[in-house]
């Protein structure tokens, strides 16, 4: 009552009604006897005195009111930051759970047990960086992995179904230019559960898309390859500019998202699942592109994201 | 793969009643992604994506296949005409010919067919050859060459023409090349070759073709060729790409070639050149390297969601060129590279179902266990923390130019040639980038380093030089995170730096709070200076151990070489008065 006050009367009434030779205080003073009692009494005169006091400083300060206030020191999170909470935060809420597996992994695990032949494209030295180091008898060369996709495995081998995983991390690909850097994040889901079928993979996808990008944003599949799903799709999603109706920015309405696919039963047999009684299906894409297709910042250049420039980081 | 496809071509092999626009809306949904659709004059060209496995879909004719059995799906009623696959081949085979000796390795060429066709005149091509040919993107050059061209486009099938006269033996050995052998390909470039290229060498030595990326120019067609050689062949795929990498020889043929082609296509687009060439006298060499065979799939349970009739499966994969008897499955040729297990047919029957026709559902079921990995959350709060506290994120490339870590056998550019087993050089590198564009910077970054396993840390990099201010935000973290972990500050000339193995810092963090009940009684707080002559660690134990009731000990300053401590003493058990102080020169050290 005393702090929010702004008339001198009132304060003045306040303080003889508290305060005063005969006020509330006083009389109270007469009849405490305990001194554990006495020392709370003084605590609240001692209060009040001050709440008293301040309410006239304030009064009495040369206040600019229109002046701009001092902020406290602000930080800025990265994009990247930003994009992967709040994916993950999407797919934790519908019971997926986060994990984290190698960057610098096996051959094995990043391409062998996910079905890509040996002459695949991607196994040689153009696309995927090789570590100089020998080979491991079992698990083959050392990679830099170009997907998250290597996560699959590792998860099948660490946890029985029903998997749901969200596994979000770098990964590394042979390429810079405006729209590719040596260095990037992607964000791998794994269901696999008995009766999993294209219908759930949809059902989640049109989940994430609603939640991530609005609801007005619509999601589709398009057949699509990749060695170790079968089906494979890719997913587009309504462009954010024209919401599908086709304009200079996208492809007839729609911006690609990333690739989906139903589980191949040759790498649910490397995660030594039981493929008479499991299914499931996956999704990997990249943080950095489906953020930027989010927010609507459009960054003509995605090495900006890891140029590190404090006038490029100080504005998220 | 990207190709382009006029659809006055495309009509030339079925005959449907949607539009450009329908089929190209169709197609995506269904079949390849066609990307564009421009209108070229009174035409329109589709521009398709082509997945890497479906290399039969790379011409007109497999495309046309798709529409065939996509576009009826949507109601418009269409079919196939002059089909090409289902033409009797009616060709004069031989297995060797007098006109031409050949030795091929059969590991590097599955089939060699060529044929000769003389007495040809180079000049222009009819129009329409070289209309479509510029709608695809190509320039017409002479009728031979256009003839080539063509017949890629139209079937798929990479094919090439020597001038006959100019293999002076009318010899070829088909082999692989050794390394240090030199070639110049039609458009005059001379290779020095890795090694292990497919090769035609004229039997003197000399190589006259790079097989699968481009003819050799001392056997290309020109103005004044008269007798033509029509080579059409099939290679072993990764020879074919591994040169066309090397050499960045991204050539059309070469892009086909490397995914492996259908020998059963060699002859089709053999009959179809000799026709465009006007026939030939000569018989038709042809050396099939590879048992042709026809694959059978079983069929199993198809679980898309949603009931489909048997008869609507059958009838999809038939759409498709598939055979069926009792659930045997004959893989149609053009397909046996992309179609091996069930899972392929699952995809088939559910793209032309079409994906848009299932429901979206979530799962139901039970949930997984839950993760016991806290790492993610204590990562969020850390962040949250510094970002409050005016620092901000980085993220900086695991690739450097200098470490002792691992290193890369394939490095893009000497920028980022080895895996760093520490966060501080990339940070001092930022730092000294960003020095001048802002009055004071602050940066943080959570990340790997590589030793080689793989080990979270945490950097914190400051132009603040003030010491206690970094020492007391790290402090400051430490109470967010409820544990603690010995760190150093380094501290360069303009900046400050510490890097935290924040993994280990995680083990014993907690969000568990400790709570002492509140003491009734009210707190005796004394400002004391003592003369200090370092570790202040060693002092304030010190002072704590000299009374019972001392329960806080705070720095306040340091001038000189005093300090100036805040000692609290408090009691539960009674209100202490200021007999319990203690003489401040007992702690002199």
């Amino acid at each position: 009552m005393i702090m929010e006050s702004n008339d001198k009367d009132e304060l003045e009434r306040l303080r003889i009604h508290y305060l005063g030779k005969s006020g509330q205080l006083a009389q109270i003073s007469k009849e405490i006897r305990d001194p554990e009692v006495g020392r709370v009494f003084n605590e609240a005169k001692i209060a009040i005195e001050q709440a008293l006091s301040l309410n006239t400083k304030h009064q009495s300060l040369d206040i600019d009111m229109s002046l701009p206030g001092k902020l406290p020191p602000i930080g800025h999170l990265h994009p990247v930051t930003n994009a992967i909470e709040e994916i993950s935060g999407i797919f934790e809420k519908i019971g997926f759970t986060r994990a984290r597996y190698p960057e610098v992994d096996w051959d094995y695990y990043a391409f062998e047990a996910l079905n890509m032949p040996k002459t695949h494209p991607a196994r040689d030295d153009w696309e995927t960086f090789f570590v100089d180091a020998p080979e491991n008898k079992k698990l083959g060369k050392l990679v830099l992995t170009p997907h998250t996709s290597n996560g699959q495995i590792h998860e099948m081998e660490e946890t029985l179904p029903p998997i749901r995983m969200i596994n979000i991390g770098k990964c590394y690909r042979r390429q810079s230019d405006v729209s590719h850097t040596v260095m990037f994040h992607q964000f791998e889901g794994l269901v696999i559960d008995e009766g999993i079928n294209i219908t759930h993979l949809k059902g989640t996808i049109d989940h994430f898309v609603k939640q991530f990008f609005g609801k007005e944003r619509k999601s589709r599949l398009r057949p699509y390859h990749f060695q170790f799903t079968e089906p494979s799709f890719e997913v587009d999603v309504t462009c954010d500019i024209c919401l599908g109706k086709g304009c200079k920015l996208c492809k007839e309405g729609w911006l690609e998202l990333g690739g989906a696919g139903m589980v191949h039963p040759n790498v649910l047999k490397a995660g030594k699942v039981d493929t008479t009684k499991y299914t499931g299906f996956a999704f990997g894409w990249g943080v950095e592109r489906t953020y930027m297709m989010k927010s609507g910042v459009k960054i003509d250049d995605l090495r900006l994201l890891y140029s590190n420039d404090i006038r490029f980081l100080n504005q998220f | 793969m990207q190709i382009l496809i006029p659809d006055s071509w495309l009509r030339e092999f079925i005959e449907t009643e949607a539009t450009p626009k329908q089929i190209q809306e169709a197609l995506s949904l269904c079949g390849p992604s066609v990307e564009r659709l421009h209108k070229k004059g009174s035409d329109y060209v589709y521009d398709i994506e082509v997945t890497t496995n479906r290399v039969d879909m790379m011409s007109v004719t497999g495309i046309a296949f798709e529409c065939a059995a996509i576009l009826p799906r949507f109601g418009y009623k269409t079919k196939l005409k002059n089909d090409p696959y289902a033409k009797k081949i009616n060709l004069n085979l031989k297995s060797s010919v007098d006109c031409l000796h050949v030795k091929v390795d059969p590991k590097l060429c599955s089939r060699f067919s060529t044929v000769l066709i003389s007495n040809i005149k180079v000049g222009d091509s009819p129009k329409i050859i070289r209309e479509r040919l510029e709608l695809c993107g190509v320039r017409a050059i002479n009728n031979v060459v256009d003839i080539s061209n063509y017949l890629m486009f139209e079937m798929g099938q990479p094919i090439h023409t020597f001038d006959y006269d100019k293999i002076v033996g009318h010899k070829m050995i088909l082999r692989e090349s050794k390394k240090g052998e030199r070639v110049i390909t039609l458009d005059n470039k001379e290779f020095i070759l890795p090694g292990g290229d497919v090769v035609i060498e004229d039997g003197s030595g000399k190589l006259i073709d790079l097989c699968g990326i481009m003819g050799g120019h001392n056997s290309a067609v020109d103005e004044n060729t008269k007798n033509v050689l029509l080579f059409v062949q099939t290679y072993e795929p990764s020879h074919i790409r591994k040169t066309s990498m090397t050499l960045a020889q991204r050539t059309d043929a070469a892009v086909l070639f490397e995914k492996g082609l259908a020998t059963e296509n060699v002859l089709l687009t053999m009959e179809k050149g000799i026709e465009m060439f006007g026939g030939t006298k000569y018989p038709v060499l042809d050396i099939l390297n590879v048992k042709e065979t026809i694959k059978t799939i079983k069929l199993g349970k198809i679980d898309l969601g949603v009931e489909i009739k048997q008869a609507e499966i059958e009838n999809i994969l038939k759409s498709l060129g598939f055979k069926i008897s009792d659930l045997e499955i004959s893989v149609p040729w053009w397909r046996k590279l992309d179609i091996n297990i069930h899972e392929d047919l699952v995809e088939e029957v559910a793209r032309i179902y079409g994906y848009h026709n299932l429901s979206s559902v979530l799962m139901t079921g039970k949930l997984p266990e839950p993760s016991y990995d806290k790492t993610f959350f204590w990562e969020a709060k850390i962040k949250s923390a510094l970002s409050h506290w005016g620092f901000t994120e980085t993220y900086t490339y695991s690739l450097v130019d200098k470490d002792t870590g691992l290193k890369l056998k394939n490095p893009l550019s000497s920028e980022w040639e080895y895996l760093r087993t520490n966060l501080v050089n990339s940070h001092l590198k930022i730092i000294a980038e960003n020095l001048g564009r802002v009055s004071e910077l602050n940066f943080f970054e959570i990340a790997n380093v590589y030793l080689p396993h793989e080990e979270l840390h945490l950097i914190l990099s400051t132009t603040n030089i003030d010491y206690a201010r970094l020492k007391g935000t790290i402090e400051a973290l430490f109470i967010e995170i409820g544990a603690k972990t010995e760190f150093k500050i380094l501290t360069e000339s303009d900046c400050l730096i510490c890097e935290i193995n924040l993994e280990k810092a995680l083990k014993t963090a907690t969000t568990i709070k400790k709570f002492t009940p509140i003491s009734k009684f009210a707190p005796v707080i004394e400002d004391v200076n003592i003369v200090y002559t370092g570790n202040y660690e060693e002092l304030v134990k010190k002072i704590k151990s000299s009374s019972k009731y001392i329960t806080n000990v705070e720095f306040v300053e340091k001038y000189g070489d005093k300090l100036t401590l805040r000692i609290t003493y408090l009691s539960r058990e009674k209100q202490l008065t200021r007999e319990v102080l203690v003489d401040p020169k007992l702690y002199k050290s």
